[in-house]
């Protein structure tokens, strides 16, 4: 039985990696920083004072084989009564993962949901494949949403209608929308097409959500607390199903969660929110010689720490 | 385009139920009753009842947040309001055909002359897409929690109209227009042409609505 999962879950993946090639991207436009200038970089450190060896450094992706920034946050701004988000600064290259760690609050919604348009930035800019997103004129840049995916803590799509349904009417919003893989990740989360959204249970929900959003072979995958309120197996099964996805199609995901140890199993860097501000940005890799560098054991810890000082 | 009439299609077979079945309720009691007055508010309950089916489609779409999510998709804002626009005249325009058959059986059946037919007809299609002309746009702009506030403003425009018509025409010109009549469905069909302009004009109004509502956030 196991061996015929195997067995699938390898033809579900040659199939994605046959379905969408990595992209190679055109080089990026002259206005987008490789490196993020050093008076942005000092907004994203703690006060903690460090060793020069262990320096924090600002979203580094320094294991990337390919350091193309698929996604990248430029000032950004956006201020609510008296909660100020950013400026944030942030990159995620192609084929990597980018964690966003952070108490309730933090700002990690408000930041997905401008990566997504659903919000205007104050100031600053995105760029999604070197296209600036958030141009003020909305009907500008749309068409590069056909290159994100995206699963929110909310519900994207309406309850009231079963997952074919909701198949029926975004394989026609999305041009490179695929039939054949979405129902075989139907298969693979073993789900009930014809069933209610509303009717699901949140794990489930997630599942159906993740179809659609994979679905159109997205280049960049948006996340926001897709892990919360799972069940442990659920949650593996997720997050394998991501890594999976990242090692064997290149795609560039940016996910936000609360659950450090779902940053520990899959993202290449993290990036940590506190109050609107990136307090800390560090790759995985360089994780020990952050906990070193703080005097802390783990991640968990480093947070605790970091979000304390700030306060 | 196509993905947004689909999806409007779905959440409007959703919204389907028993209180559609009144104005098939209303045919056959017309059969019974005083068939020229049944004609004429039959039309009427049919485009409205297509109405209310619009509207419980923008109460989904508000329930489910729809208006976040779609500036998540490859949709453009003209397409967002475009195609509600075109499924509300394509649902009217079905609702149309079961109306001109039904009056037309009545028509034959019983003694209704033809321009009291053409009348209303024109007239209650013009009347519903006036409604929509003034109501889209304010549930674009302050949601569908606002529709009941749209439907009062539609009353009250209508009623303002009615009495200006009493007020300002001359009694004379009212006769003419009873006497002659072809020329009421002649006025009729001069409300529709008026009606698909405002029409028109409420679609780019919508359209700015929307795209302000979305810099705002």
């Amino acid at each position: 039985m196991a061996e015929n999962v195997s067995k699938y879950e390898d033809a579900l993946l040659a199939r994605l990696s046959a379905n969408v090639p990595a992209k190679v991207p055109a080089e990026m436009p002259a206005e987008v920083p490789a490196e993020v200038p050093a008076k942005d970089a000092a907004n994203t450190f703690t006060n903690k004072p460090a060793s020069n060896d262990f320096m924090p450094t600002f979203v580094p992706n320094n294991n990337s084989t390919d350091n193309h920034a698929i996604i990248q946050i430029q000032d950004v701004t956006k201020r609510y009564g008296d909660f100020c988000l950013g400026p944030i600064n942030l990159s995620v290259n192609q084929g990597k993962i980018m964690g966003l760690l952070g108490e309730n609050g933090a700002g990690k919604t408000t930041l997905l949901s401008i990566v997504l348009r659903r919000i205007l930035p104050d100031t600053g800019k995105v760029f999604i494949c070197d296209d600036n997103i958030n141009d003020k004129v909305p009907d500008i840049n749309q068409d590069i949403m056909q290159d994100v995916g995206f699963v929110m803590d909310c519900a994207d799509f309406h309850g009231n209608l079963t997952l074919n349904e909701i198949r029926y009417y975004t394989s026609k919003i999305f041009l490179r929308w695929d039939d054949n893989y979405f129902y075989e990740m139907v298969s693979h989360f073993k789900l009930d097409k014809d069933k209610k959204i509303d009717d699901m249970s949140r794990g489930t929900k997630t599942k159906a959500m993740l179809c659609i959003a994979l679905a159109h072979h997205p280049k960049v995958l948006v996340f926001d607390e897709v892990t919360s309120g799972l069940d442990p197996s659920v949650r593996q099964d997720i997050l394998s199903i991501i890594r999976q996805l990242v090692e064997q199609t290149g795609v560039s995901v940016l996910f936000s969660t609360h659950i450090i140890s779902d940053i520990e199993k899959i993202a290449d860097t993290v990036c940590l929110l506190h109050a609107g501000k990136i307090c800390l940005s560090f790759a995985m890799g360089d994780a020990q010689k952050q906990y070193e560098a703080y005097g802390v054991k783990n991640l968990e810890d480093l947070m605790l720490d970091v979000i304390s000082n700030r306060s | 385009m196509l993905g947004l009439l689909r999806k409007d299609m779905l959440l409007a077979r959703k919204a389907l139920s028993w209180v559609y079945l009144f104005p098939v309720v209303l045919m056959i009691v017309s059969l019974f009753g005083a068939p020229a007055i049944m004609a004429m508010s039959l039309a009427i309950v049919i485009f409205f009842l297509a109405n209310s089916l619009v509207y419980s489609v923008f109460e989904a779409d508000s329930k489910y947040w729809w208006e976040n999510t779609i500036w998540s998709l490859p949709l453009r804002a003209s397409q967002v309001v475009g195609a509600r626009f075109l499924f509300s005249l394509i649902l009217l325009a079905a609702l149309l055909l079961v109306v001109i058959v039904f009056e037309v059986a009545i028509a034959f059946f019983f003694d209704i002359s033809a321009p009291l037919i053409f009348a209303t007809v024109f007239g209650s299609l013009a009347s519903t897409l006036m409604y929509s002309a003034i109501v889209f746009p304010i549930v674009y702009r302050y949601g569908p929690a606002k529709m009941q506030l749209a439907t009062i403003i539609y009353i009250v425009l209508v009623l303002l109209f009615g009495f200006s018509v009493m007020k300002f025409i001359p009694t004379d010109a009212i006769s003419m227009l009873l006497s002659d009549i072809w020329l009421m469905p002649v006025v009729s069909l001069g409300a529709l042409v008026f009606a698909v302009v405002c029409l028109l004009v409420s679609y780019f109004v919508s359209l700015k609505m929307v795209e302000k509502e979305h810099a705002r956030r």
